[in-house]
Formats: structure tokens, sequence, C-alpha cells
């Protein structure tokens, strides 16, 4: 192999294909003139991921990206970077930037190329359980940089300046809360970082945990240091044993290289991260709540205020933050607040991550500019809906959330657009439904998870909600009445006014949402007892249409209670009274001649 | 000497240490290993690598892991990076098709187009 010193890779993706071809001819007789062409290797790649800003070019192994670049560009290319070392700033995309180096790694462009990635910019790059790898990546950079040169305060005004709010769900400007927490007097404060991520489907903690834990650490060491508190937890639920396991490896490298401890740097400051396992209670996301699981009581919330940052754990000011709020923090210091305000609409910077999950082509986890509209990450990243089926809902906010039906598809999303449209941003589950999804359905499994999962201290929580799911199972059971969403809905709204925390006040929006927007559905269960969407088993009847059936004998083959019947080639029947309603023989018939009602 | 000159030292070693670990293997492959990976069973597919590694005596090969990169759909997914070359990865990957990506990406250096991303 020779030994290079430069490999310039030119984007050969189809859309910039043509314009490099003369792009790379020209570079390799720039390079010849200039006598480089022994130690420089110009590799065609596939595409980058910036196509807005193609023709790119990157050179490594200084990892510079040129953009936009034309035929008149190269030889200063050429000459000033390759020769004599000097980059051409003009060119030049993002070079300081950490935010979004992700995308030279891969070429899955229809994915990533919409995705833009701060918190989750490590996630499958490095090895998680190496330090170095971290380093490398200009890890724990803004620590140092913060314990050389700035002030707690000026940390503190950075973050507010970077407009970033508490991504577990509520919206709350961190920087605003470190303030509160900064400007109480006590010797002792703490830190929290809460991964206790419980809504059914998300994953995106646990993500980032398990994929870049030493970037929860940084952000947990700045936000103590900012608050003056020495003292961190990592709030973890026992069901993520590989994450609790990862931060465990990634605390014992942090102290053995002096990044967490005593004396951290040399900088004077003190700071200890341990970890509290929690069982999995979905009450205890909840800031007090989760604060009275720590001191080993049982977790439930009590009021507010005094709020954590006056009278947090153990009595004194503690600051909670969500694993994806800290690991923005490293990024806003690194690239500036700036560039992180720069991003994202209005009121709402930066990014967010979703759980793209449901009937998608390609679920997994993404991260989009706040602002991304839902058809967007559906169609675009998610690669739309899957067998051609037709999009009915997105979830949002998880159980604590609701429905967005097709309308909502362009609005782009941030706190307050999904809050306006009657959903949350939540920590960032998005579900996506087709039209096979029964709303009735929907409603009554995230509902039978809240009660579930109610503490019991309020009762409207504790009682209205195991109310609303007997209403609910009625009415899937084609036993509603009417009145059942009139009742639904003051039911509903009594539990929003009267609970004490989060889950109680966000249990009932998913039932109110899916009666404002799927209002028809809900009474047609009521009136007709029809599941339109064929989901509610006992609202169901299959026969087999004479004319159609052929006789194959396809659905008796597959039918688990043997209740179908017929001779060969001859049409077959169903028994209604045997029938279980699986849908086995729906699926089965090849000649559309079961048809469910 | 400050703190950040301290961490600067520190993301020098390291990245020494990576430039190393490049020159001494110009094959690397990267296992997911994350829940949602192993779920899917990227442990097995590790496993085999290891193996294959051990029995064909490829001495020039660095298996590696890395965290959940979002796919999850096509986990398990290897990434084969190789010196001067475009890293590609594959996904929905199993012992037996790792084996074939060995045999065919890094010792015949074709790219198996249809299991990559």
């Amino acid at each position: 192999m020779k030994n290079y010193k430069y490999a310039i890779s030119i984007c050969a993706g189809s859309k910039c294909l043509k314009a490099n071809k003369e792009l790379s001819t020209l570079l390799k007789a720039e390079l010849k003139l200039a006598g480089l062409d022994e130690q420089v290797k110009v590799v065609e790649s596939g595409c980058l991921g910036f196509c807005d800003q193609g023709p790119v070019m990157s050179i490594h192994p200084d990892n510079v990206n040129y953009c936009k670049v034309k035929k008149e560009d190269i030889a200063e290319i050429v000459n000033s970077h390759l020769k004599n070392k000097k980059w051409v700033t003009r060119l030049m995309l993002q070079r300081e930037q950490i935010a979004n180096s992700f995308f030279p790694h891969f070429g899955d462009v229809e994915f990533f190329g919409k995705q833009y990635r701060i918190t989750l910019r490590n996630c499958g790059v490095i090895n998680p359980e190496l330090i170095e790898d971290y380093l490398a990546c200009r890890g724990y950079e803004a620590l140092a940089k913060v314990l050389t040169e700035y002030t707690p305060q000026r940390l503190i005004d950075d973050i507010k300046l970077s407009g970033l709010r508490g991504r577990g769900g509520g919206g709350f400007s961190t920087g605003a809360k470190w303030q509160m927490a900064h400007d109480e007097v006590s010797d002792v404060k703490y830190m929290i970082c809460n991964a206790d991520e419980g809504d059914p489907g998300a994953f995106m903690d646990r993500s980032a945990i398990e994929g870049d834990p030493h970037t929860v650490l940084e952000g947990i060491l700045l936000a103590g240091y900012a608050v003056g508190a020495h003292n961190g937890i990592v709030y973890i639920r026992a069901e993520y044993p590989l994450a609790i396991k990862r931060l465990n490896i990634a605390i014992e490298q942090a102290k053995a290289k002096n990044l967490i401890g005593k004396n951290i740097l040399g900088s004077g400051f003190d700071f200890d991260i341990e970890l509290r396992l929690g069982a999995g209670a979905f009450v205890c996301g909840e800031e007090t709540a989760l604060i009275h699981s720590i001191e080993g009581k049982r977790g439930m919330p009590t009021p507010r205020p005094p709020f954590p940052t006056t009278k947090g754990l153990f009595g004194k000011p503690t600051v909670i933050n969500n694993v994806e709020t800290l690991a923005n923090i490293p990024v806003i210091i690194l690239d500036g607040p700036e560039h992180f305000a720069s991003m994202g609409t209005e009121k709402s910077k930066g990014t967010k991550v979703f759980a793209l999950a449901g009937a998608v082509e390609n679920t997994g986890l993404v991260e989009v500019q706040m602002g991304t509209t839902l058809r967007e990450i559906i169609f675009d990243i998610g690669g739309g809906i899957r067998n051609g089926r037709k999009f009915k809902a997105a979830q949002t906010g998880g159980p604590s959330g609701g429905c967005l039906p097709e309308q909502y598809l362009d609005t782009p999303i941030d706190y307050d657009s999904l809050n306006a449209a009657g959903s949350i941003m939540g920590s960032g589950g998005l579900i996506v439904m087709d039209e096979d999804t029964c709303m009735v359905d929907v409603a009554k499994f995230f509902l039978d998870f809240t009660q579930n999962e109610s503490c019991g201290k309020c009762t409207p929580c504790r009682e209205g909600t195991k109310r609303m799911l007997e209403i609910l199972i009625r009415i899937s059971e084609g036993k509603g009445v009417n009145g059942d969403i009139e009742k639904l809905e003051r039911l509903g709204n009594m539990i929003k006014k009267s609970s004490l925390c989060g889950l109680g006040k966000a249990a009932p929006n998913p039932v109110l949402s899916t009666i404002k927007q799927f209002r028809k559905e809900y009474e047609a269960h009521i009136n007709e007892h029809k599941c339109p969407a064929g989901v509610c088993k006992d609202l169901l009847s299959y026969s087999i249409i004479k004319d159609k059936c052929i006789g194959c004998g396809a659905c008796k083959k597959v039918c688990p209670s043997n209740c179908i019947t017929g001779e060969k080639k001859m049409p077959h029947e169903i028994s209604n009274l045997e029938c279980i309603r699986c849908g086995q023989c729906y699926k089965a018939c090849k000649f559309a001649a079961i048809i469910r009602e | 000497m400050n703190p950040l000159e301290k961490l600067k030292e520190m993301q020098k070693d390291a990245q020494a240490m990576n430039a190393g670990l490049r020159e001494h293997f110009p094959v690397r492959v990267y296992v997911g290993n994350a829940t949602c990976e192993n779920a899917a069973g990227a442990g097995a597919v590790y496993s085999e690598l290891l193996k294959i590694k051990e029995e064909q005596g490829l001495k020039e090969l660095y298996i590696g892991q890395t965290g959940c990169s979002g796919r999850c759909d096509k986990e398990p997914i290897v990434q084969v990076m190789m010196e001067d070359k475009i890293p590609v990865k594959y996904c929905e990957m199993t012992p037996e098709k790792i084996r074939k990506v060995v045999e065919q990406h890094i010792q015949n250096k074709k790219i198996i187009k249809e299991w990559s991303l």
C-alpha cells in the first residue's frame, strides 16, 4: 500500500455524480501539476448526506469538508490546503462544530439525511466502553473549558442564551432551572439525572446512555458546576442492565482520569457521581416522586412549591434534568450557544430525539431539528407507512400525549405547536398508526397503562382512570350507551384539573384527544356496534361470500377453532357461534372471499 | 497546566491511540452492541466474528463494538471499515451472513451490495 498523506473523498451520490466527475478529473490534474499525486488519494464516496451543500469534498485525515466546490476552487484547495496546510475557510463546512459530526461515517441518506444529530452524535460511532474513543471526539473538552474559563454564572447565562428546554417532556427552561438552584444558599446541593424512562415504546434515553454514556456524565458534571453541587445521582431503572453497566464502566474510567472525583483536572472542583436504581414505576419519572424514591421512601409525588430547586433531595436544593437535556450541554458549550439557538423554532431551540415506532417502514431512533414536520419524520426519514397502507394518526408523548390526525402532518413540531394541537412533546415517543388501528383501542391501551401506574395518592387519578377504563372497555365490547362519550370527557377534564402530578394531569389525554379527533369512531362503536378499523373483536363478524370462494381450504387450515366447514372446491362457511374472531382466515384468503364487518 | 491543557493532552493521547489502532489494524469491523442490537442477535454475530478471526488467523482484523445507531429495524448492524475505502454498513446480520461478509468483502474486497444499508 502506498503511503498517502491525504485522502480526498468526492461525493459520487447520484445527485452530484455528474458535476463531480469533472471536479475529480480536474483535481487529479491539479494534483499532478503540484506534484502531489503520489501523496494524495482521490476516492469517490457515497453520498455524504449534505446534498444541499453539494458538491462536497472531504479531506482526511483533517476531517475538513469543503462544500459547494466549484471548478475554480480546486486549484486553491490544492495549493492552500494540501501544499501549505492552510485551510480554505470560505468553503469550509462546520469545521469546529461537533454537532452533526456524525454524517461522514454513514451513507444511509434516506434515513440520516434529514436528521441533525447533537445528543446522538457519537451513538453507533464510538465504542461506549472506551473513554479514549469519547476523548478523541472532543470529549470532556467542554468540561475542561468551563473549569478553566467560566464562572458558574457565565455557564448558566450561556445555557439560557441557547434556549435549551427540558427534554423530559415539560419543556421548562434549563437555564432558568439552574439559576434557581444556583441562587439558593446551601452547603449541600444535588444534581440528579433522570433516566427513569417509562413511556411504553420509548427508548431514547436508553440508547443515548448505551451508545455514549460519557456525554451524559459530562452534562451532569457541567450542571453540577453551574449550580454548585458536588454530588450527582443518575436515577435509572433497573430494567436497563446494559445502560447501567455502561454507566458504571464510564464512571470508573472517568474517575481514573480525574474527570470525576476530587479536584477535577486540578481545578479545585469536586464532584462525584453515583447510580440509584429505580424499580421502574412510571410515577417515579415525576420529580418529587423520584426524589422520594431516592430517599428510600415510597415513590409518590408531593405538592410543588417548594420546588426541588429550593427543597429537594434530603431537603437540599436539587436540580433534576433529563438524559437528553444533559447530553446537549457539552455541545452547547463547544459549538457556542448561538449555534444551538440558530436551530429550531422561535421558542423551541435545538433538536429532539424521537423513538419512531409503529407502522412505518424504518423504525428507529431519529434526531431532528425542532420545527421539522411530522410528514418529514414519518414519510422521509421513516420511509412512509408500512405495506403501502394509509396514514391515520401519529401518537406523541406516550401515555400522557395525544393523537394527531392527517391535518397536523405539516405542523412544525415543537413544544408549543404540539400543545396547541392537543398533544404534548413528551419525552419523544412517536408511534405511527395506519388505518388498521382502532382509536378506542389505542385510548384503552394507554389508559390501562396509566391506570396501572397511578400511585393512588389522588382519588380522581386513582378512581377516575379506573372508571374511564371501564367505560372504554364497555364501548369496545359493543355495550356502550348514549352519553358515554360525554361522560368520558367530563371525567377526563375533572381528573386533569384535580390531580397533583403530571401523571394524573395527563392520563386522560389519549382519551380526550382521540375523542376530539376521531369522535365518529367512538360513535360507530356505541351506536352501530361496529369497529371501523376492524380491531375490537367483540364487534366483528366474519363471513364468506359464496360467489368468490373457490374452496381452496386455506382458511380452514389456519382456523384455530375449527369453525370453518366445506367440501374441497365448494364454497366454505364460517360458524359464527364457534368463531373466536382471530382474523386468521381473513388474512389467509387470497381471493378476498372473506368479509369482516 | 490548567484543566483545558491537561485535557488536550488526554485527547491527544486518545487520538494517538486511535491512530495507532488504525495503523495496526487496516481492517476494522464494528458490531452494534446495545439492548436492541443484542435482542436482534448481535451477540451471536460478534462471537462468530471472534471465532472466524481465531480460525483463520486474521491478525489485521480488529473487532470492536459500538452503541445503537438508530436503525432498529435493520439490526444487527455491522460496520466494515478498511483504510482508504468507504465504510460499509451491513444490516440484518446473522452468523452465517457475517462469514460471507468476511470472505467476500474483507478477503476478496467485494462489497455485498444487497446486504448493505
